[in-house]
């Protein structure tokens, strides 16, 4: 490797590779960006690196995630990638396998022996998580993601530019059971309905059972008619294990034409919509279509389910259950040729197999390239956070840039990469505009002292008045305020406090110009003879927010009428309320099915 | 759930405990060990003066989802509560709960309390969520007119 120092040194310079060789760094997540980031860290030689990830390795992880091969599949990712790319390492690298959230495994005390966290995660709460921690320890973080051929990253300087939660993220959207089941209204409905409900209840081994609180609907009626359904659907496993191939039309009258008819009874379904048509008079024909990236025609759609049917049936006796699986082709078959004939049933387009595909497989594909792209701009922007290229004088915080795709920002349709420099905080972001500090507190305070004790302590150290509320973060547990001081006279561990819980501490006056600061506790561990200190930190008096003009507008605009739903501003008294539920065409078909499916937003891997 | 959530509930509390409507309550449910849930809420919406139902203060649960305030929370009543406009279950249906139709961020606690006490007095004949309280009003009101006063009898204020 002496090369490749050789190389490094001179393009850093001797001295900031020295500094390089000196930082500790945490990598997060050893998936799609892991593995490329890990190399790129590696290789740019930084002196040692963690790297956390909670998850084993799975097949469908091998075209991209390049450390990993077909021997290590179950193996931890993290463990297997040090071990793939120790050989042309000269980092000390260290990997550990558990959750980043888990705060015995990781206080926030382990996170602060680094120079800066890489995220390199999947989902929203862990970044939502470790964003929190590097506020705690004023550390810098680079945050990035992907989803298909886009992707970002996003320096984090604590105190100086927008944290992760600055700008509010999408949540999933997830569709209702009733949607799914009863009234599909665009293709996506049926893809779902295929491939989560038919599907699974037909073949696979964890067949779902749905329970009142997700349907969506209350109309007693349908609740009934899905249940009934299910129980039905059931029946229709036993014909599948019976292996009599003869029953799938059976399977096809149930499905298509039975199940529609008891539909079309429930006719208050159907003031609003367009009724949906039973598939009578099938036959069943010889006439196959193989091109994937057409329509087929309705008799090839039947005639391809019958086929994937019987093969999936033949299949059953060996293998038990079949999960799907996109590159399992009858399940594919089974899945797109059913929603499809659904999708004819309900008036609304069909999709090629090749569309269907990728909606019901992957959802977004993973894109190796993307992810390398992503990585590659992270790594490099870190030598700026840090500060370690050559001739470049020291930048301010909002001087260094963020990078995202075109694509996924809407702004610039004739370049691939935008890189804005970083903004400022968000003034009233939930996470970094309040104060931040750690609470040392021995295991053995948590029994001796109340948690009055611990309030009133608090308060007279940074100012705060009589009426505070003290909320859980970490449970989501109020703890005490203006109205309710049942448990300040338990001790901390009766009320459920402990290592690694963060306690916010606001304040509840009204009527006043200014307010302390909402401050946030980190509660670590510390000797038995400090037992409780508190940090040195300032709370600042903040101006309270005039109440905003459109808030004062909304209380008159909320306004009843005799149709028995309350409208907010006579402006959307119209005719689009009805319409406008489910038409929402403006989000391309592939994110639809992301979010409907595994509740995954925009970023993947 | 988060931060934003948790900080919009304790804001919400907040305002309610500033201003709120004169006969309302409206406060966090308890947990099993003692502490607060600010997800779950119960409150009182009391009928309005010079109507059928100005003899009871109805009890009604509210719970904030996760992605409070992207998304309403759910309201219900009792299950079986009689009224027209209201499911079986007790779930509360109307276009500013609801995600698809009328929903807004900047909805707040009152705004949500003063619109379904409205909804009390003003059902719609043509949006029935359930069966006994609908065909009574629309066909028979003498016989609605009274068990909504009979029921009023039960959650007196």
């Amino acid at each position: 490797m002496n090369s490749a120092n050789s190389i490094n040194g001179r393009i850093l310079g001797a001295e900031n590779y020295q500094k390089l060789r000196n930082s500790r760094i945490l990598l997060i997540g050893a998936g799609g960006i892991g593995c490329e980031l890990l190399k790129n860290l590696v290789l740019m030689g930084f002196g040692e690196i963690d790297i956390v990830d909670l998850d084993t390795i799975d097949l469908s992880n091998l075209n991209r995630q390049f450390l990993f091969r077909q021997r290590d599949i179950k193996q931890s990712k993290s463990t297997t990638a040090v071990k793939a790319i120790e050989h042309v390492s000269n980092s000390k690298l260290t990997a550990h396998t558990g959750n980043i959230m888990d705060v015995e495994t990781f206080p926030l005390s382990w996170f602060d022996r680094f120079s800066i966290i890489f995220n390199a995660l999947d989902n929203l709460e862990a970044r939502r998580y470790v964003n929190q921690m590097a506020q705690f320890l004023h550390k810098p973080l680079l945050e990035s993601g992907t989803a298909g051929f886009d992707g970002y990253i996003q320096p984090i300087i604590p105190g100086s530019t927008e944290c992760f939660d600055c700008t509010t993220k999408e949540t999933p959207k997830t569709f209702p059971v009733c949607t799914i089941r009863s009234t599909p209204s665009q293709p996506i409905h049926c893809i779902v309905w295929a491939k989560n409900f038919l599907f699974a209840q037909l073949f696979a081994s964890s067949a779902s059972t749905v329970g009142e609180s997700d349907l969506g609907t209350e109309n007693p009626e349908e609740i009934k008619r899905i249940q009934q359904e299910t129980n039905e659907l059931h029946e229709l496993q036993e014909y599948v294990k019976s292996g009599d191939e003869s029953k799938i039309t059976d399977i096809i009258r149930k499905v298509f034409v039975q199940d529609i008819e008891k539909l079309l009874a429930i006719e208050e379904l159907w003031k609003t919509r367009e009724k949906p048509v039973p598939l009578y008079d099938v036959e069943i024909n010889d006439t196959i279509n193989t091109d994937m990236s057409v329509i087929w025609s309705l008799q090839e759609q039947v005639n391809a389910f019958v086929l994937a049917s019987k093969r999936l049936m033949r299949r059953m006796p060996g293998e038990g259950s079949i999960e799907f699986d996109k590159d399992d082709a009858d399940t594919l078959e089974f899945v797109s040729t059913a929603a499809n004939i659904r999708a004819h049933i309900f008036k609304l387009p069909q999709k090629s197999l090749f569309d269907i595909k990728q909606i019901a497989g992957n959802i977004i594909p993973a894109i190796a390239t993307t992810n390398a792209i992503i990585s590659g701009l992270s790594a490099l922007a870190s030598l700026r956070v840090l500060n370690l290229i050559r001739n470049q004088p020291e930048a301010k915080p909002t001087e260094l840039n963020m990078a995202f795709t075109s694509k996924a920002s809407n702004i610039s349709s004739n370049r691939y990469i935008s890189s804005p420099q970083l903004a400022s905080p968000n003034p009233k972001c939930p996470v970094c505009s309040i104060a931040r500090g750690v609470i040392h507190i021995s295991s053995k305070t948590f029994e001796t002292a109340k948690l009055s004790d611990l309030v009133d302590k608090i308060r007279d150290k940074y100012g705060f008045e009589d009426e505070v509320s003290v909320l859980d973060k970490s449970t989501q547990r109020l703890l005490a305020d203006y109205d309710f001081k049942d448990l300040l006279d338990k001790s901390l561990s009766e009320v459920n406090l402990k290592h690694g819980v963060i306690l916010s501490i606001s304040d509840e006056r009204c009527d006043v110009e200014e307010l302390r600061c909402t401050t946030e506790f980190y509660l670590d561990d510390c000797e038995e003879k400090i037992g409780l200190r508190l940090p040195d930190i300032k709370v600042p008096l903040v101006k309270v927010a005039e109440p905003k003009k459109e808030d004062e507008d909304l209380d008159d605009a909320v306004e009843t009428t005799t149709s028995g739903d309350i409208i907010l501003d006579a402006v959307d008294v119209d005719e689009n309320v009805k319409k406008r539920p489910l038409e929402d065409a403006s989000f391309p078909p592939s994110k639809r099915i992301a979010e409907a499916d595994e509740g995954i937003t925009v970023i993947l891997d | 759930m988060s931060s934003l959530c948790l900080q919009r509930l304790q804001e919400e509390r907040k305002k309610w405990r500033k201003d709120h409507p004169f006969g309302f309550y409206a406060k966090p449910c308890k947990k099993a060990d003692g502490s607060m849930n600010l997800q779950k809420w119960e409150a009182g919406i009391p009928g309005k003066d010079g109507t059928l139902w100005k003899d009871g203060v109805y009890p009604v649960t509210i719970e904030y989802p996760d992605d409070y305030p992207s998304k309403p929370p759910k309201v219900k009543f009792p299950a079986g509560f009689y009224h027209p406009n209201i499911y079986p279950s007790g779930t509360v249906c109307l276009s500013i709960l609801n995600e698809d139709q009328d929903w807004r961020p900047a909805i707040t606690l009152k705004q949500i309390a003063l619109g379904i006490q409205d909804l009390l007095n003003s059902p719609n004949p043509d949006s029935p969520a359930q069966e006994p309280a609908w065909r009574a009003f629309s066909k028979n009101k003498k016989e609605y007119e009274r068990i909504v006063i009979e029921q009023a009898k039960e959650y007196t204020k």
